[in-house]
């Protein structure tokens, strides 16, 4: 959808290092990439650091508010919060994160094949990804999670396989404006094969551009994660992952608000950092 | 420039609709439907059917028990059988033939008279294999219907009902059926406008457009004005009805709103005088705030989990016993139910008719239930293979299936996964057997033990825990053929217990009907069918309320 | 232009099939016919409901059959709803789900607009930070807690509004609508910024600048009419998800559009009604995306002579 923002390529000889050098050089982005790799690691860690098994009941208890030995509170089956949350942000961050990568892998592979093709084959594989546009993807991913069991794998699969579309077409863009500079058509010139070509100008020239479009599609998967939770279709219970959790806390959000308020604070607060990020990483300062 | 503009003025004019919202005092919308005399029913789901003999859904009954009316209508508090299109009848003495005589008041509401024949249309068209009615088998007890329904008899007019004169109805049964009248309460036994069916092609089509609120006729108190698919479904009061002085209201709006929280703001914004039901989370604030517009009754429905009895080692019967052994009911139901369910230790619902089960139930019994497990081999879950337990997406079944998962982990050490499926995945699951055990409910269709044991009979559809026992068999059979009320309870009895002792089903708890109701609401009764009569039943407008 | 409209028309036939097609096989695959019901029913009837509505049919022909009905613009029966066939219900819900989704797209215009332009304009200061991160909160809170909240506050709390339902346009309609558009109005701040950005760095910009064109008259006049032009090609997409109406806020707010039939169709296996809203979203998917293109070709001249080519 956006990708006006990313056409830009650098001409830097190392677009990764200058990528970083955006992101450290904006103090609130800087914030956000520490603020994202602690929770992601705490989330990571949850086996080691969590409070209690992230299914441990106690149906005495019940729903009770954050207290000494629960900081969070529990929810109504008397699990405490706090594990919880830090077991659902592993599944929402590894759901986002390799949903995004096999995304971004098939979509930079078909992007750059279409592009450096050319000519019809080009059109013709442009045209599929046109075609797969105007699929209504909530209808298609909900239909393959029915018909295929509810594995998190499958989320994966179904998730990326919407997503890789947008990265096509930034790809390819990338791909088309590269090939038509100088340097590259004197490496073709010279007989330089077209795998080396994509190998040693394109990709890197664009990989700056693509990591910036990752960026901001993991976010977008994580809602994702979230409206398929809301329809029940998520990771199966008693899993927890942040989209179940703030749905499940949106429902007692007058009783109990804070079982909506901890989970949701930390799936915004996560898809706010991400947000954040990738528009740092797209944007380049013009004065 | 122009954009710019556009969208400065937009924004302004968006606000400007927010103050103006803002400064305006209302009349909630319940309040100004009460003084209308119309009635704001949350209904759940949508209708799927106004077609008598096709509906299926319980939020399809409750609004053809205001369009139609059948021979015989149910008190609305004891659920005795009342005249209603049929002001009497006669029972042949061995219990086989009914005659009834129809009431020459009846009338459709377009003002000609509701006939004998049109009872006859309605039930051949409903065993008509032709239109694949879901709840045809309600009117299996009549003479032939099963085969007809089946396709084994061809001639649709062999049928055990026949109209003598245009005011007698006469239905011969295969057998003597005690709960034959509360079948009568259903709609698939109401009667049809065989005019108009015939006029819009409907006599043997699903899809005609004859249940339209500009072409339907019904005989109800109530007659349908508008249907607008997950809107509403508006009716207003129908000049011609049988009784008219005795219905109070103008008219009903039922609004099919199928999540529980969306209905309950709509409650507390003073948008409905009724839910259909409440989320459990919000009971206890409810309780608090406003107690007087709690209201919960008992329902004759049972919520239990299922074997596949085919699958080791859900075969062995100690498994099953000691599986069900070691769930908690009381902590279910005080944990999240929070409605007044009952915890259910046998299968039939208590006050179901005048049957009682007074053999041995099931307890909440973890030490013998490890004790029953060990016997079956499995000495504290060892070696036990992982189970599944499958449910379909409702925010009701998941809680209790965690739950239970984590029961059996903690008092047998059994392990169990979770698959939630959507609707038809899941009953195509439990159809084709393809689980180990789901998550299963049943609403009693007529108030009678029969509704539920039947299901567990060999042969029928509905056994699908694939259990098949002779002894059960031949006690149901007996039962049917019981001269007597006494006789006839105690086979069942020994059936149920037999039931209870293989223990192909997990009975967890009885149904409660809970739901929000406004103070306005007058003459309301609650049943254990969840039996709609709107005779009686008005709105008063709040400052009568105060008095 | 006329020919370049038929042209993308005649083109967007073959995807049209392609995408019904996929969607047909696909939904045969899912586990449960559309006559499952709480109550089993008997094998007898299963067949007739299936012989009735042509599904014993071999797939190809009932393939086949459904082309055939698809090109004398018959989109079937519905099996949920007796007596109802999908064409009508998706026309009747439609009208519901144009009223809320242009209040939507109004609103997320207006705002992410002004949002997007007018932090770029304050770039260099600190209002602009807080004006984009501001506008990045639509992007960050699922409608599903963000309606609840707002019928919460205005309609429980304040008594402002109704908390459901849709008898009332478009009294009914603000809430629903605000919750809807937050999200699009993120996007579009976030389009309408990075773009205005990049064309005040542009040379014409610097050259005006030198002529002592004012400030404001260099961003009105240039800088916003280039910039708009990734926003409206954004709008095209937007307006199609829009107008085929969203799940969760239809769902919160009971309101009778299109987007529930979407989710609904699908997670009830009821086949006629899912071609339907297939058929009926890659439409706007064509024609938003049409339309979206002729307005880009209205603003820059240069993408209207390509269009004439």
């Amino acid at each position: 959808m956006n990708n006006s923002g990313f056409q830009n390529s650098e001409s830097e000889s190392s677009p990764g290092r200058a990528l970083w050098k955006r992101i450290v050089s904006d103090r609130a982005a800087a914030a956000c990439l520490i603020f994202l790799a602690l929770s992601a690691l705490l989330c990571f860690a949850a086996p080691l650091i969590a409070p209690y098994p992230f299914d441990a009941q106690d149906l005495a208890l019940g729903a009770s508010p954050p207290s000494a030995e629960h900081l969070f509170g529990t929810d109504c089956l008397g699990r405490d919060l706090l594990s919880r949350i830090l077991y659902g942000g592993r599944v929402s961050f590894a759901v986002g994160f390799l949903a995004t990568a096999a995304a971004v892998a098939f979509g930079a592979i078909y992007g750059t094949v279409s592009g450096m093709m050319g000519g019809r084959a080009d059109s013709i594989m442009m045209r599929i990804v046109d075609i797969a546009y105007s699929m209504p993807f909530t209808i298609f991913v909900i239909l393959l999670m029915v018909a295929f069991g509810r594995s998190i794998w499958l989320i994966f699969v179904a998730i990326g396989a919407v997503e890789w579309l947008t990265m096509a077409r930034i790809a390819r863009g990338m791909c088309l404006d590269i090939k038509s500079r100088q340097y590259v058509e004197a490496a073709r010139a010279m007989g330089e094969s077209t795998a080396n070509i994509i190998r040693r100008h394109i990709l890197p020239n664009a990989s700056g551009a693509i990591l910036a479009c990752a960026t901001l599609t993991v976010p977008s998967v994580m809602l994702l994660e979230a409206f398929l939770s809301f329809l029940g279709l998520g990771v199966q219970a008693p899993m927890p992952s942040w989209g179940g959790l703030v749905k499940d806390g949106a429902e007692f959000m007058e009783d109990a608000p804070w079982l909506l308020i901890f989970p949701a604070f930390f799936f915004s607060a996560t898809l706010y950092a991400l947000n954040r990020l990738g528009e740092a990483a797209s944007k380049r300062d013009f004065f | 420039m122009r954009i710019l503009n556009a969208s400065v003025w937009l924004l302004s004019a968006a606000c400007a609709a927010l103050l103006l919202a803002a400064c305006s005092p209302r009349e909630t919308p319940a309040e100004k439907a009460a003084r209308n005399g119309i009635l704001l029913a949350g209904n759940g789901a949508d209708p799927s059917s106004l077609d008598p003999s096709l509906a299926t859904g319980l939020g399809d009954f409750k609004i053809l028990c205001a369009l139609f009316e059948g021979l015989v209508r149910a008190d609305p508090e004891t659920l005795e059988p009342l005249p209603a299109v049929a002001k009497s009848w006669e029972i042949s003495p061995d219990k086989t033939i009914y005659r009834f005589r129809i009431d020459e008041r009846a009338k459709w509401s377009d003002g000609s008279p509701v006939l004998a024949s049109d009872f006859v249309f309605a039930w051949r068209r409903a065993v008509d294999p032709v239109i694949g009615a879901e709840y045809a088998s309600l009117l299996f007890p009549i003479k032939n219907a099963k085969k007809i329904n089946s396709g084994l008899e061809p001639d649709i007019k062999s049928l055990g009902v026949r109209a003598p004169d245009p005011l007698t109805l006469e239905v011969e049964l295969e057998s003597p059926t005690p709960y034959f009248l509360s079948l009568l309460y259903l709609s698939a036994t109401f009667p049809l406008p065989e005019k108009v069916l015939k006029k819009f092609g409907a006599e043997r089509s699903r899809d005609a457009a004859w249940t339209r609120p500009e072409n339907i006729v019904g005989n109800g108190p109530f007659a349908l004005e508008k249907w607008s698919i997950n809107d509403r479904v508006s009716l207003r009061r129908n000049p011609h009805f049988r009784e008219k002085e005795k219905i109070l209201l103008n008219g009903i709006e039922f609004l099919p709103i199928s999540n529980v929280n969306t209905e309950d703001r709509a409650f507390r914004a003073g948008q409905l005088h009724i839910t259909e039901s409440v989320a459990p989370q919000r009971l206890d604030s409810a309780r608090k705030c406003a107690p007087e517009t709690v209201s919960a009754s008992d329902w004759l429905g049972v919520y239990y989990y299922l074997f596949n009895t085919t699958v080791p080692p859900l075969d062995n019967p100690k498994v099953r016993r000691a599986l069900a052994m070691a769930i908690d009911r009381r902590a279910i139901i005080d944990t999240f139910l929070k409605g007044g369910q009952k915890s259910a230790f046998s299968f039939v619902p208590p006050n179901c008719g005048s049957y009682s089960y007074s053999g041995e139930k099931l307890a909440f019994d973890p030490a013998g239930a490890r004790k029953l497990l060990a016997e079956a081999g499995y000495p504290k879950g060892k070696n036990f293979p992982r189970i599944s337990i499958s449910y379909n997406t409702s925010e009701q079944h998941k809680p209790i299936a965690e739950a239970v998962q984590n029961m059996w982990k903690e008092n047998l050490g059994v392990e169990a996964d979770l698959y939630n499926l959507s609707w038809p995945a899941y009953l195509a699951a439990r159809r084709t057997g393809d689980f180990q055990i789901a998550r299963s409910s049943w609403i009693a269709d007529f108030a009678a033990p029969e509704s539920f044991l039947k299901m567990f009979e060999s042969d029928s559809g509905l056994n699908h825990a694939l259990w098949k026992n002779r002894a059960y068999d031949q006690l149901m059979r007996e039962a049917e053929n019981a001269p007597a009320e006494q006789e006839r309870n105690e086979k069942l009895s020994q059936a149920e217990s037999l039931l209870l002792r293989e223990c192909p089903i997990i009975p967890i708890y009885f149904y409660s009907k809970i739901c929000l109701k406004s103070p306005m609401l007058r003459g309301w009764k609650n049943n254990p069918l969840d039996l709609r009569d709107y005779r009686g039943v008005e709105l008063s407008t709040k400052k009568e309320v105060g008095k | 232009m006329t020919r370049y409209i038929l042209k993308r028309i005649a083109e967007s036939v073959p995807v049209f099939l392609i995408v019904a097609t996929a969607v047909f096989f696909l939904v045969r695959f899912v586990p449960g016919g559309p006559f499952d019901r709480e109550r089993p029913i008997p094998p007898e009837t299963r067949a007739a409901l299936n012989a009735y509505y042509g599904l014993d049919k071999p797939l190809a022909e009932q393939y086949f059959n459904f082309l055939k009905n698809l090109a004398r613009g018959e989109l079937g029966p519905s099996y949920k709803y007796n007596g109802w066939n999908v064409a009508e219900i998706l026309a009747e819900k439609s009208v519901v789900s144009l009223e809320l989704g242009a209040l939507a797209l109004a609103i997320s215009i207006a705002l992410g607009l002004a949002a997007g332009f007018s932090s770029a304009a304050f770039s260099r200061k600190r209002l602009g930070a807080v004006l984009s991160g501001a506008s990045l909160a639509g992007i960050c809170l699922p409608a599903f807690v963000l309606g609840p909240v707002l019928i919460l506050l205005f309609s429980i709390k304040l008594g402002y509004f109704n908390a459901m339902g849709w008898s009332d346009f478009p009294r009914d309609a603000i809430l629903p609508a605000l919750t809807l558009s937050l999200f699009y109005a993120s996007w579009i701040a976030r389009l309408a910024r990075n773009s205005a950005i990049e064309e005040k760095s542009r040379g014409y910009v610097r050259t005006a600048r030198a002529k002592g064109v004012p400030e404001t008259k260099i961003y009105i006049v240039h800088i916003l009419r280039n910039a708009i032009q990734p926003v409206v090609s954004y709008i095209g997409p937007a307006a199609a998800g829009l107008l085929s109406g969203s799940f969760v806020v239809e769902t919160i707010f009971q309101i009778p559009g299109l987007g529930r039939f979407f989710i609904s169709s699908a997670l009830d296996n009821d086949y006629t009604m899912i071609m339907g809203c297939v058929i009926l979203y890659a439409a706007f998917i064509i024609i938003f995306n049409l339309l979206s293109d002729i307005a880009l070709a209205a603003i820059n001249p240069r993408i209207a002579g390509e269009l004439k080519k």
